[in-house]
């Protein structure tokens, strides 16, 4: 009996290391990097920017914060800065999506990625850089147009006040040289 | 007795301010145009807004235009001062409006550290804002960088030329006349920006893959604030986003030509006969590399990185960032808070000193560092010396100069301003309960218009202490003399007969 039990624990153990115990927060993995380094994590956002693509792979920049789930021109609010983490992604992994998904950016909300990967802190193979070594992943969500902000009147007030200022500089001009013409 | 300025005075200082607007009106153009290719009205709206509202008051202030030019050393230096405090005002009605600032303060944080180059930054989700507004951001740095009054020189000459042109804190002229010196700075930076952006865009391109058109973004943007030792990133992430060491050294590049004084440029362009005897050269290579052990050392102590590689790659660019007032960085705030001890106190001091004179750098600056040790040295050997030596008092800037006492003297006193505009920041942190050690890092990032963050400025911040890093940008940048000169006119104006 105990034989089994340390046999079920062990394989516990081993599972438990091979698989990442539940969803992460990038937050999570920034604030306490040392806990998580070398460690297989799951997270999960919106690709944002660009989909960079050298050295081997696909480096993308995932973000999970609350402008991913619920972007400023929808119904979102102001939350500060940005969170994100960089993925470095085998091509083969990623292809199909690169094709028909576009990065998040102004006015489009980006794909919902979940990922699994290794948490790479200040990797020596990349001369300290942070990211995580995805091996697997999953299309969450594609990505989507974001609505247009209302235009409001500043445009029209912008195009009255330069007509004016342009109105009042010919008037200016007009004076200067009847002002010579006297002077001469 | 203080003498009331008269109201000629006042109508002089108000017509050169508004001859300056025209310049930001010229200036918005650009990002109008990138907003109307992308078919963003919004932001599009925004600029002609900002732009009709510069020209408008530009041109209602044409009345104040004098029979003759007979603008005074205090003119100049007053105009400077306000214009460093209008321009963010207009430069933030487009960032107000793009609804990525929770209060209209944040935005005009943002734009003084625009134009002062800076680099701190209190704007919220940056990676879904604008490329127009993105654009503006940069552009406000390298409308800063360059010398706001020294793009309205160029356009307009006028009087009270070398009060303006001194008022933002260049002490040398290349050429004898102010406007061909003008000429020269924005020729040196069209040819940086030439092979800036092309390197940046190719590498962009080429290398990370990126789309071109994107990429040409990243390289527009990213060269404006690195040339002008901005530190606006387009990303989040700062350049930590493009995970490229080849980007990243075209950039060290531009950073350090942003830091070279245009006088030193000129020496590049004539053949760099002599340059290493200069004083501020010198200075600035030995400050460098001292900083940068430092850093290094500590780095190494505390273990996080384990290689050299690693170390040498993030330890320099930080370093590099921080010494020519940058801010750019290849690691988050989180991060950097972790370099503690010696690599702290490393870039701290590199962000405190600086890049050269007449540069668009911030901090006390190489050759007021350099004068100042050699000044302290020179009374060190004259209360070692027997009485009566003769101790040479002379460096070479350029040429052979004499260090006089009051040229010495004027120095300290600059450097011992700068120290306490560092601690004043510092103090009014901690007062607000942040701890010592970041509460002078940030200070003296803004103190010296370098922009790396531990985290302090965020958009939660109190309003006293984000007010209190606008003043110590404005300050630092204008480097006291101008923000004095308005200091004793409003107090003339008050208190003068």
């Amino acid at each position: 009996m105990r034989r089994l039990l340390i046999a079920v624990l062990l394989a516990m153990l081993i599972i438990g290391l091979a698989a990442p115990a539940g969803a992460t927060e990038v937050s999570d993995l920034l604030s306490d990097p040392d806990a998580w380094s070398g460690k297989s994590v799951e997270v999960s956002g919106e690709i944002i920017g660009d989909y960079g693509r050298h050295s081997g792979a696909y480096w993308l920049q995932l973000n999970d914060d609350a402008y991913a789930t619920d972007p400023l021109l929808e119904t979102g609010l102001l939350a500060g800065s940005n969170i994100g983490i960089t993925l470095r992604v085998p091509p083969g992994l990623f292809d199909e999506i690169a094709d028909t998904e576009q990065p998040g950016g102004y006015r489009w909300r980006g794909p919902i990625l979940r990922v699994i990967g290794e948490f790479r802190y200040h990797d020596p193979g990349r001369s300290g850089e942070t990211y995580i070594a995805v091996s697997s992943l999953e299309l969450v969500e594609s990505g989507r147009h974001l609505p247009s902000e209302a235009t409001g009147p500043w445009g029209t007030v912008g195009v009255i006040l330069a007509v004016g200022a342009a109105v009042v500089l010919m008037q200016h001009a007009r004076q200067r040289r009847r002002e010579r013409r006297l002077e001469q | 007795m203080l003498i009331r300025p008269q109201s000629s005075d006042i109508r002089l200082i108000v017509f050169q301010l508004g001859r300056v607007l025209y310049v930001v009106g010229i200036a918005g153009i650009i990002p109008l145009i990138w907003a109307i290719v992308d078919r963003d009205w919004h932001s599009a709206s925004s600029f002609i807004f900002m732009i009709g509202l510069a020209l408008a008051i530009a041109a209602s202030v044409e009345r104040f235009r004098p029979k003759e030019a007979h603008a005074g050393w205090h003119h100049g230096m007053v105009t400077v001062a306000l214009v460093w405090l209008v321009v963010p005002a207009l430069g933030a009605i487009p960032l107000a409006l793009s609804r990525h600032y929770g209060r209209a303060l944040d935005a005009y944080f943002d734009a003084m550290s625009g134009v002062t180059t800076t680099g701190l930054a209190l704007i919220q989700d940056v990676d879904h804002l604008a490329s127009s507004i993105n654009v503006w951001r940069s552009a406000l740095q390298f409308l800063g960088g360059q010398g706001i009054v020294l793009a309205a020189l160029m356009f307009f000459g006028g009087g009270g030329v070398l009060a303006l042109y001194h008022g933002e804190a260049r002490d040398e002229r290349i050429f004898p006349s102010v406007a061909s010196t003008a000429r020269f700075i924005w020729s040196v930076s069209l040819f940086h920006a030439a092979f800036g952006i092309t390197a940046l865009w190719a590498v962009g391109s080429f290398v990370l893959g990126f789309d071109p058109a994107r990429s040409l973004l990243h390289a527009l943007t990213i060269f404006m604030s690195a040339f002008d030792t901005g530190g606006f990133a387009p990303m989040s992430t700062s350049i930590g986003y493009y995970h490229s060491v080849t980007y990243e050294a075209v950039i060290g590049v531009l950073m350090i030509a942003g830091a070279l004084s245009f006088g030193v440029h000129y020496a590049l362009w004539r053949g760099p006969r002599n340059l290493l005897r200069n004083l501020e050269t010198r200075t600035i290579l030995v400050t460098f590399s001292g900083t940068l052990l430092i850093s290094l050392v500590g780095l190494a102590a505390t273990g996080l990185y384990t290689d050299t590689l690693s170390l040498g790659r993030q330890g320099f660019f930080q370093l590099l960032s921080a010494h020519t007032g940058t801010g750019f960085s290849t690691v988050p705030p989180a991060d950097l808070i972790r370099w503690s001890g010696l690599a702290f106190g490393g870039i701290t001091i590199a962000m405190a000193f600086g890049g050269m004179g007449s540069s668009t750098a911030g901090g006390v600056k190489a050759l007021r560092i350099g004068l100042t040790v050699r000044s302290l040295w020179n009374t060190v050997k004259e209360a070692l010396l027997p009485e009566g030596t003769v101790i040479p008092d002379r460096y070479r800037q350029g040429s052979a100069k004499v260090l006089h006492p009051e040229l010495a003297q004027s120095v300290m006193t600059i450097s011992l301003l700068y120290v306490g505009l560092y601690l004043l920041g510092a103090a009014v942190g901690i007062a607000y309960g942040v701890p010592l050690q970041q509460a002078l890092f940030e200070s003296v990032s803004a103190g010296a218009s370098v922009g790396l963050s531990v985290g302090v400025v965020d958009p939660t911040m109190p309003i006293l202490l984000e007010l209190v890093y606008v003043l110590q940008m404005w300050i630092g940048r204008l480097e006291f003399v101008a923000v004095f000169a308005l200091v004793g006119f409003a107090v003339s104006w008050v208190v003068g007969e």
